[in-house]
């Protein structure tokens, strides 16, 4: 009986973090290059439940996992030329402060104090050939990545990709960074929109299923807790009571 | 729980700021060279429950890692350089840049203040100025006694002095550009100064290195398209409204929790 409530109890903690993942989506509805997270939990194995290392009432019979999906928002049209847009799989590289790489499909760039293409954090985009000197000239950006300023070619902006977007981490501002054991591999097809910015790909009508969805749940686990209270409440005090 | 009210709570945040902006836009709907902005958002930290490629409880590898964001935020707003419609006026003062150009304007502060608004006037002492009387740079002076005033699509101003037969060149209008024109700074009234996200300005006389040419007798009109900024206001409306369910969902969350126990 009492395992009961914990095995109820353990059911309703997963609901919290798909709550909180939905607030979490719902409030980037309009973050350009937002990418949606998701919760899954998974049943464990027996050998899996056995092979615990720890044991307490307070074992979950589940594993939780989230799976953020790539699939692409839609384009916005800014006609700002530093706003750019990858129509097909890949990201922009970026070269963070402190020297480290991410990559984002977050395109509205500018111009930072030394004249580089920019993320507005401050992050550099980095092309194959290191970061891309805008200066105050007129800027092309061709379908196929290369950036032209005043006419020369300053740059080559080749989105790149990696084989399980699973094991991308996301750090904010639209980034994410890429575990070290993992390379980055140009994509096979991309073309580069100039003047449009991809926009968040939560839509609202699952966000708000998956919230009902998580409350009911977690509504269904609390009753199972109470209806379980009430039949211990009926042992301990009727059985054998002389009423 | 509370975690997820935080994380909607920067969500409406986020959205009423996006409001205050569409409806400055809106206000502006018929300011004289205004151009639209837009509010960018980014998402914020995430908070790693597990890191991926940490070891599970059963020895394994964990595959993806369980990392919970903490909402958005507005993190720029960006102004949209797309042409305005030109309104013919007749009067030989009013400016209109067909190109991504600025006017020069002599701020009192010092500086120099950049603007597509071209309807200028003449100041009692002959100078051409804005409507605020700050003076368009490089200065022009027309003569008291000029009868009439011609620009030319290069920028040369010119004047006809009575009794005389020719025109006499009193001036050169210069534009500036910018390479990331959506990092200047709004001052109001019309002005914008540069930033460092905006880049130095190229100046240059109007038609050359791609500064547009200037049309005397008109006016360049706001950008915002009414249509559009009604479509974002009812997306921004929704998504705040969203943004409350997720909070009441929370404390409904909360609520349950709190009545386990009778």
């Amino acid at each position: 009986m009492i395992k009961g409530i914990y095995t109820s109890a353990t059911g309703m903690l997963p609901n919290i973090k798909k709550q909180e993942l939905t607030a979490h989506n719902v409030a980037n509805a309009a973050t350009p290059g937002y990418k949606k997270d998701s919760l899954f939990t998974r049943e464990l194995s027996r050998a899996e439940q056995r092979q615990r290392v720890t044991r307490s009432d307070w074992e979950q019979p589940m594993s939780e996992e989230i799976y953020t999906d790539y699939s692409a928002g839609m384009f916005d049209r800014t006609s700002n030329p530093l706003d750019l847009a990858i129509d097909g799989d890949g990201f922009f590289t970026l070269q963070l402060e402190d020297g480290s790489t991410a990559i984002t499909r977050n395109g509205s760039f500018t111009v930072n104090k030394d004249g580089m293409l920019a993320a507005p954090g401050g992050a550099i985009v980095v092309s194959e050939g290191g970061a891309i000197e805008i200066g105050n000239g007129k800027v092309t950006i061709s379908q196929s990545g290369e950036v032209e300023v005043d006419g020369s070619v300053m740059g080559q902006l080749t989105p790149v990709t990696v084989e399980d977007l699973q094991q991308l981490q996301k750090i904010g501002r639209g980034m994410f960074v890429v575990p070290e054991e993992v390379e980055l591999i140009p994509v096979d097809y991309a073309v580069i929109r100039q003047g449009y910015i991809e926009s968040s790909n939560v839509d609202i009508v699952s966000e708000m299923v998956d919230m009902i969805i998580a409350y009911r749940s977690y509504e269904a686990n609390a009753k199972s807790i109470q209806s379980q209270d009430d039949s211990l409440e009926k042992l301990f005090n009727r059985v054998g009571s002389r009423g | 729980m509370i975690k997820a009210m935080r994380t909607a709570a920067s969500g409406m945040v986020a959205q009423q700021m996006n409001v205050d902006n569409i409806a400055n836009n809106l206000a502006n709907v018929n300011t004289t060279g205004f151009k639209r902005s837009k509010i960018e958002f980014q998402d914020v930290l995430y908070q790693n429950y597990r890191k991926a490629g940490t070891t599970s409880a059963l020895g394994s590898e964990v595959p993806t890692g369980l990392a919970i964001g903490y909402g958005a935020r507005a993190s720029a707003t960006s102004r949209q350089f797309s042409g305005g419609t030109l309104s013919p006026t007749g009067n030989p003062l009013d400016l209109a840049i067909s190109g991504d150009g600025f006017f020069q304007i002599q701020h009192p502060n010092g500086t120099i203040a950049y603007t597509r608004d071209g309807a200028f006037k003449i100041s009692g002492d002959g100078r051409i100025v804005n409507a605020d009387g700050f003076f368009l740079d490089p200065g022009i002076s027309i003569p008291q006694d000029a009868t009439a005033i011609s620009v030319a699509t290069d920028g040369t101003v010119e004047v006809m002095v009575a009794g005389q037969a020719d025109p006499t060149t009193v001036g050169q209008i210069e534009l500036a550009r910018f390479v990331n024109p959506a990092g200047l700074e709004a001052l109001g009234r019309n002005l914008l100064i540069a930033t460092r996200a905006s880049g130095d300005p190229l100046t240059d006389i109007p038609t050359q290195s791609g500064l547009g040419q200037v049309d005397q007798g008109y006016l360049e009109m706001s950008n915002v398209e009414v249509v559009d900024e009604m479509v974002n206001m009812i997306v921004a409306q929704r998504a705040y409204e969203m943004n409350s369910k997720a909070i009441q969902t929370a404390d409904d969350m909360s609520s349950i929790a709190n009545n386990l126990k009778r």
